[in-house]
């Protein structure tokens, strides 16, 4: 006979739903490729098994383990730079594989699913707004996930959000901050909100240039006043790992700022930090966290300055690309583990947007692979060297999204958008799971999601 | 016995294959699951995973019986999980502050969110600290005793009981709150 408390047998069941997704894919592979991929460690151990019995001896093994190593490992202080180009051939732009359209219209409504309760809370919600219209994604797992955006509505704010639990097949529309949808951040638009992050089924956040949070899964919102900073900051960036919410901030004056908060709670504090702004007339600030990693890099027409997420502190960094009076785009595949896409030299001989590779977390960079078939790229992200993909805008004009599976040797066009789109965000959850935003020259906002790793990236539709 | 440990048991000296038979991907959905209940994150429940493995490989001569490898393993995973806590500088409001608070519930406002004492339970385990998180994992997921759990952490049993004891107090709070929810808003 089955005696267990009742409420044990709930917490049981409520851990069990809380970690009921398997390992990824990516990790499973990555695991199984260690005892291929350490051969000094192996070698260390296998001359333990040999043996080796005396503490001595070990010693000896582990010092030589230490000496072979280290003539292949990168320098262990910051400033270093540009490693020399390698020069490899990047292919023709290549047509092949399925090359997707952004709708010319709204995606057809398709009924939603019934709605289904959160697993870990938040609201139920109710039917996706009619006409609703993306602006900003972000996913706590290849299931759940959260779109900003606006719908028509009689009275301002239009502000929406839709919700998904599986993977954006069906949406749900849940409350909203009472803000203005605003689609540019940095610089004109006085309030309201154009990001959102979620840290987790309960914790998030709206911002851009304004900061709302939300605790309860988005069932409320309250705005918040980041202490330190006058009336006339605005938020510019912001992410979440690690428990820990982190945003960029313009401080109204020049410089730009980070505050860093429980997610939780709304407990922010200022870094010591600050960023130039930079001389030029559109400054901008990205943030990229992966792991116990970060990195804010500030981008005025040229790279102007940065800061690192070291030990769980905001330092000063010197970003990668900041003598190649062009812009650049960070992501970060690991704690250690950064891509650049720069564009060498659009502010002075143009040659071309160029990736470049960190592995000591952002202190060297090496260039890969050959020219990016893109100019003005608009996004970059990549989970491992398995892909990388970069948004951006072709010679002939639109937008596309090319994707590279071999490192940057070669490259393949994924989508295309007509003239006048741009990509608002481009980022992948998983190694087969990524999203897109593009906006048309019309206005018109589509939510695109590959789950092929990014060889084809259908519309999707929200039901409204 | 588990074929699999007996087969990496007559690997020898082929410790590649005996990681392999041993770290696979039933061991991984194990610990990736594990550590997502204690760092409250899947991202770094996959640094972590991915951590553990690699220490597991380098430690791997240290392993004399495969069939210790499960709690072997596990405790690789508990310290690198621990590692990545104490690398964080703040950690979410500390259990003994919340004790015998009310609990929030999420949603609750909205009469139309029936929110279950399971699911109320959910949304109260990601807010329990760390330390609390990782007790209460390691007891009600991994079906660990007191002093198996003590192992892993390196804690003191009674520190591991008085924990349990704290987190469980917590989340019937939770429990009980977001049954009378429940039952307030009809559902």
């Amino acid at each position: 006979m089955n005696t267990e408390d009742p409420f044990e047998r709930d917490v049981r069941a409520a851990l069990a739903d809380l970690a009921s997704e398997p390992a990824p894919e990516h990790l499973v592979e990555r695991v199984a490729g260690i005892p291929a991929r350490e051969p000094v460690r192996r070698r260390s151990l296998l001359r333990l098994s040999l043996g080796l019995a005396s503490a001595a001896a070990v010693l000896l093994v582990a010092v030589a383990a230490v000496l072979i190593a280290r003539p292949g490992a990168g320098p262990l202080t910051g400033g270093v730079p540009l490693a020399s180009p390698t020069p490899v051939a990047t292919s023709a732009l290549s047509s092949e594989g399925p090359v997707g359209t952004v709708p010319a219209t709204t995606p057809s409504p398709t009924p939603t699913s019934t709605p289904v309760a959160m697993p870990q809370g938040g609201p139920i919600g109710g039917p996706v707004p009619a006409g609703f219209q993306p602006g900003s994604i972000t996913f706590t797992s290849p299931d759940v996930g959260w779109v900003l955006g606006t719908a028509p509505c009689p009275a301002e704010p239009c502000t929406s959000i839709a919700r998904t639990l599986d993977g954006g097949r069906s949406w749900v529309g849940i409350p909203a901050p009472r803000a203005p949808y605003v689609a540019a951040p940095q610089g004109s638009d006085p309030a309201g909100v154009s990001g959102l992050r979620m840290a987790d089924p309960l914790n998030g956040w709206a911002f851009g240039p304004d900061l709302w949070s939300t605790h309860d899964g988005g069932g409320s919102w309250q705005k918040v006043a980041l202490p330190g900073l006058a009336a006339g900051s605005e938020v510019w960036a912001l992410e979440t790992a690690g428990g820990l919410v982190h945003a960029a901030v313009y401080d109204g004056d020049s410089h730009v700022r980070i505050a860093s908060s429980p997610v939780a709670s709304d407990e922010w504090q200022l870094a010591p930090v600050q960023l130039e702004v930079g001389a030029g007339p559109v400054p901008s600030a990205q943030m990229v966290l992966q792991g116990d990693g970060g990195w804010v890099i500030e981008v005025d027409r040229t790279v102007v300055g940065g800061a690192r997420l070291v030990n769980g502190a905001w330092t000063a960094w010197q970003p990668p690309c900041l003598d190649v009076a062009g812009p650049a785009v960070l992501a970060a595949r690991g704690s250690a583990d950064l891509v650049a896409a720069c564009d060498v030299g659009q502010w002075s001989t143009p040659e071309g947007e160029r990736l470049y590779l960190s592995s000591d977390g952002g202190l060297t960079f090496a260039r890969v692979g050959g020219q990016v078939p893109l100019q003005q790229v608009q996004g970059l992200t990549s989970l491992d060297a398995g892909v990388t993909l970069v948004a951006g805008n072709p010679a002939g004009g639109g937008v596309r999204l090319a994707a590279t599976f071999d490192g940057g040797r070669s490259w393949t066009t994924v989508f295309d958008a007509p003239d006048g789109s741009t990509v608002a965000y481009l980022g992948l959850t998983t190694r087969t799971q990524g999203v897109a935003i593009v906006t048309t020259a019309d206005d018109r906002r589509a939510l695109v999601i590959t789950r092929d790793g990014g060889r084809t990236w259908p519309p999707v539709a929200f039901g409204g | 016995m588990d074929a699999r440990k007996a087969v990496a048991g007559r690997a020898g000296d082929d410790r590649a294959r005996a990681f392999e038979l041993l770290v696979d991907r039933h061991a991984l959905d194990n610990a990736y699951r594990l550590a997502t209940l204690i760092l409250g994150s899947r991202t770094e429940a996959e640094d972590v995973t991915h951590d553990a493995a690699l220490a597991a490989w380098d430690r791997f001569g240290d392993l004399r019986d495969p069939e210790r490898f499960d709690a072997w393993f596990s405790r690789i995973l508990v310290n690198k999980c621990r590692d990545r806590l104490r690398a964080r500088r703040r950690l979410p409001v500390s259990i003994s502050d919340r004790a015998g608070r009310d609990t929030p519930l999420p949603g609750a406002s909205d009469p139309s969110e029936a929110i279950t004492g399971r699911h109320a339970l959910a949304a109260a385990v990601g807010s329990l600290s760390s330390e609390h998180r990782e007790v209460l994992a390691l007891r009600f997921y991994a079906d660990l005793t007191v002093e198996q759990i003590a192992w892993r952490t390196g804690l003191r049993a009674g520190t591991v009981k008085s924990r349990l004891h704290y987190a469980l107090r917590y989340l019937r709070a939770a429990y009980q709150s977001g049954e009378e929810e429940a039952t307030r808003v009809g559902r």
